[in-house]
């Protein structure tokens, strides 16, 4: 039995099924039917979904309005359920490459049907209204090579009727963050509501639980599954550790409490978590304003990062200055971290976030106000001022666009 | 003198256990005790639970008494009461085999080993299993050598080699364990799909395994996955015949390897170069080809 050509076509059907089982991506999957014949019919044309909280019926409400700070009665409220929404970050390169070149392209698509995508804003949760008029209405995904990089989820009301309802007009309804974790078989979501209290679900149960801990009134920013247990941060800093069984929440030292800045996130790259404190400096922004003629060194855009590093082992966090050639990035449904080596395209030691005064004029486009803080230089810009980088959400280059027919002999 | 010494021993578990001198040197082990003069005040036996001694002491207490007449009589009661004092769960039947090599009682262990050889002879395949893990894990290979209690198997290969390997290490194969419990394993047993160079590797697999204690610790289970990503780093006919041979021997932990492997390979490929890697042909039919274009659109809404 020494290897040849057709060595891999004497796989039996269920071996191959076996092999296709163990590919964890859509992209994959499709990819290892489009190989040969045998392939493709060892499996069916549905990628299995490793989500079960997709088309299911979520409880609502999360719980009564008094509880989650809302001053409208109950009674307002809708009648209905949520439903988990998933979106894809794709990372998107040409399929033919050199070395150096840093050509790439990061989408969010939402995946309402196998194969019909809605594009969305990258590090936000906006559906793009209007693609531009050249932009080609179908895309085949085999002309260029595209690797998943993670999902990001969301809540959606339906009524019973089963009609979205995504008015501002309900506050129950207004879910700042949700994050899908899974233990072994267990799955679940934990969720911020719009007014800052923490709710958990665990599939299988009717009923979200708020998260007690011990504040009067929360107001959490961010919160994340790492390594078995949930941290939570609130708008002043505070960080409380949650018990994924317990339920229960201690406080933990924070590096953060009682800074002035406007939003803190977590993220998790590589292992290790680290925290984001974003300041932005409305004070210096209107006295560089107002004395302009006087004030010589205005940073453009008055807005930098803190970042810290949690240790473990310590219960502690450094604060770091250097987070070699990694990337981190700061949506608002989720914070996820890319190594500038293995994706080409991104400025490395850097956090890619949002920030409405970035926001130029058209902004029905995937980073309509995404900017960049460079760890290094400490100077945040929006993502024009980074030449060679300020393409990588937007606009989708030429060999994204579909080649024109082969001319038929 | 006619009154007998006493002596007193302790368990593992701290239980004192009073005997007379003459029941106490059945055990060669506690004679060479007294007679070096370590016996004044209570033997500790660190390797001796309490439940298990008092069985041995009930044991040495029957034959002391019982007189070794040449009367059949009296030896075949002798032999009945030996045969119910053996009716024992298996864990106690190996503990007490150890107790009894490490007091040097040699009819105790003549006794217990019998008993285990005889017991294998009956059993089914689970059964026979679980003994030979037992007897892996008490490390009483060389025991059952010489009780004759066959812990080997012999494996040939499709090319005619024989493989000895330990039952439980061959246990590892569903396939294998079926047939010891079909009785279909007292002489070499047959693998005509497997060649030696794979059973050699698929035998390192299963006797790492096997060795490998299933601990809770992260560090063993790192360990044992390193070494895992090692095993699999073979050329591709090597893979390709790991995965044929895991699934005819039903080795589950090793088809998940295998197949995560190639898995592995094929994650990030395009077709083409999925195509490249295993040497395929593209083969569609106008239709297929049409499906997988299909399949792989991005329609904007």
């Amino acid at each position: 039995m020494e290897s040849d050509a057709g060595q891999w076509s004497h796989l039996p059907k269920d071996l191959l099924a076996k092999i296709a089982e163990r590919l964890d991506t859509r992209i994959d999957f499709l990819h290892f039917r489009g190989v040969c014949s045998p392939w493709m019919s060892s499996v069916s044309p549905t990628f299995p979904s490793k989500n079960p909280l997709l088309s299911l019926k979520l409880p609502y409400p999360i719980a009564s309005n008094a509880n989650l700070n809302i001053s409208d009665p109950d009674t307002c409220n809708p009648r209905g359920s949520f439903s988990l929404i998933e979106s894809t970050l794709f990372y998107l390169q040409p399929l033919r490459q050199t070395p150096d070149s840093k050509e790439a392209l990061l989408v969010k698509l939402e995946e309402p049907k196998p194969g019909k995508v809605r594009l969305l804003d990258t590090l936000s949760r906006c559906a793009i209204q209007h693609l531009p008029k050249n932009f080609p209405k179908v895309l085949n995904t085999l002309n260029f090579r595209v690797r998943e990089v993670g999902k990001a989820y969301g809540l959606r009301f339906f009524d019973v009727r089963g009609k979205p309802i995504t008015s501002f007009e309900f506050k129950s309804i207004l879910i700042k963050k949700v994050i899908m974790f899974s233990k072994g078989d267990e799955y679940g979501l934990m969720m911020i509501h719009i007014r800052g209290r923490l709710a958990l679900w665990r599939l299988g149960e009717e009923k979200w639980s708020l998260i007690d801990d011990g504040a009067e009134k929360s107001h959490f920013d961010d919160v994340i599954y790492y390594k078995g247990r949930f941290y939570a941060i609130d708008y002043k800093g505070r960080i409380v550790v949650i018990d994924a069984d317990s339920l229960k929440a201690t406080e933990l030292a924070s590096p953060v409490h009682g800074s002035r800045g406007t939003h803190k996130h977590f993220v998790e790259s590589f292992g290790e978590l680290f925290l984001v404190d974003k300041y932005l400096d409305d004070e210096l922004q209107i006295f560089c304003n107002d004395y302009s003629d006087i004030v010589a060194d205005v940073p453009d855009y008055p807005v930098h990062f803190e970042v810290f590093k949690f240790i473990e082992e310590e219960q502690k966090w450094d604060w770091v200055s250097d987070i070699g050639d990694r990337v981190l990035f700061v949506g608002d449904d989720r914070t996820f971290s890319l190594s500038s080596t293995d994706f080409p395209g991104f400025k490395g030691n850097c956090v890619y976030f949002t920030e409405d005064c970035f926001c130029e004029e058209d902004d029905d486009r995937p980073g309509f106000d995404a900017g960049i803080f460079d760890l290094e230089e400490r100077i945040a810009g929006p993502l024009s001022a980074f030449p060679g980088y300020s393409k990588i959400f937007w606009p989708p280059p030429a060999w994204l666009r579909p080649r024109p027919p082969a001319q038929r002999s | 003198m006619a009154s007998s010494k006493t002596i007193t021993l302790r368990s593992s578990d701290g239980e004192a256990f009073d005997l007379e001198e003459v029941v106490a040197v059945e055990s060669q082990t506690i004679k060479h005790m007294i007679e070096d003069g370590c016996a004044d005040n209570a033997i500790p036996l660190p390797n001796v639970t309490s439940k298990i001694l008092a069985k041995v002491i009930e044991y040495c207490k029957k034959h002391v008494e019982t007189p070794k007449a040449e009367e059949h009589a009296v030896n075949d009661e002798l032999k009945a009461w030996d045969a119910d004092f053996v009716k024992v769960d298996q864990a106690t039947l190996f503990d007490l085999i150890l107790a009894a090599n490490y007091l040097g009682i040699m009819s105790l262990l003549d006794l217990t080993c019998q008993t285990v050889a005889d017991m294998i002879k009956e059993m089914s395949g689970n059964e026979i299993c679980e003994i030979h893990l037992l007897i892996k894990e008490r490390s009483l290979e060389k025991i059952c050598k010489i009780y004759n209690i066959k812990t080997k198997l012999t494996l040939q290969s499709s090319d005619g080699m024989f493989f000895y390997v330990d039952v439980a290490v061959a246990m590892e194969s569903q396939t294998i364990k079926h047939m010891i419990e079909d009785r279909c394993a007292d002489n070499a047993i047959p693998l005509p799909n497997v060649t030696s160079k794979i059973l050699a590797r698929v035998i390192e697999y299963c006797k790492k395994h096997v060795e490998t204690p299933k601990a809770e610790e992260h560090a063993v289970n790192d360990e044992l996955r390193a070494w895992d990503a090692d095993f699999v780093k073979v050329d591709q006919a090597t893979l390709f015949d790991l995965i044929l041979a895991a699934n005819y021997l039903e080795i589950k932990s090793l088809l998940d390897l295998t197949c995560q492997t190639v898995a592995d390979m094929i994650r990030g490929k395009t077709p083409e170069e999925i195509r490249k890697t295993f040497l395929r042909k593209h083969d569609f039919t106008p239709e297929e080809e049409e499906e997988v274009r299909r399949e792989n659109q991005w329609a904007f809404e």
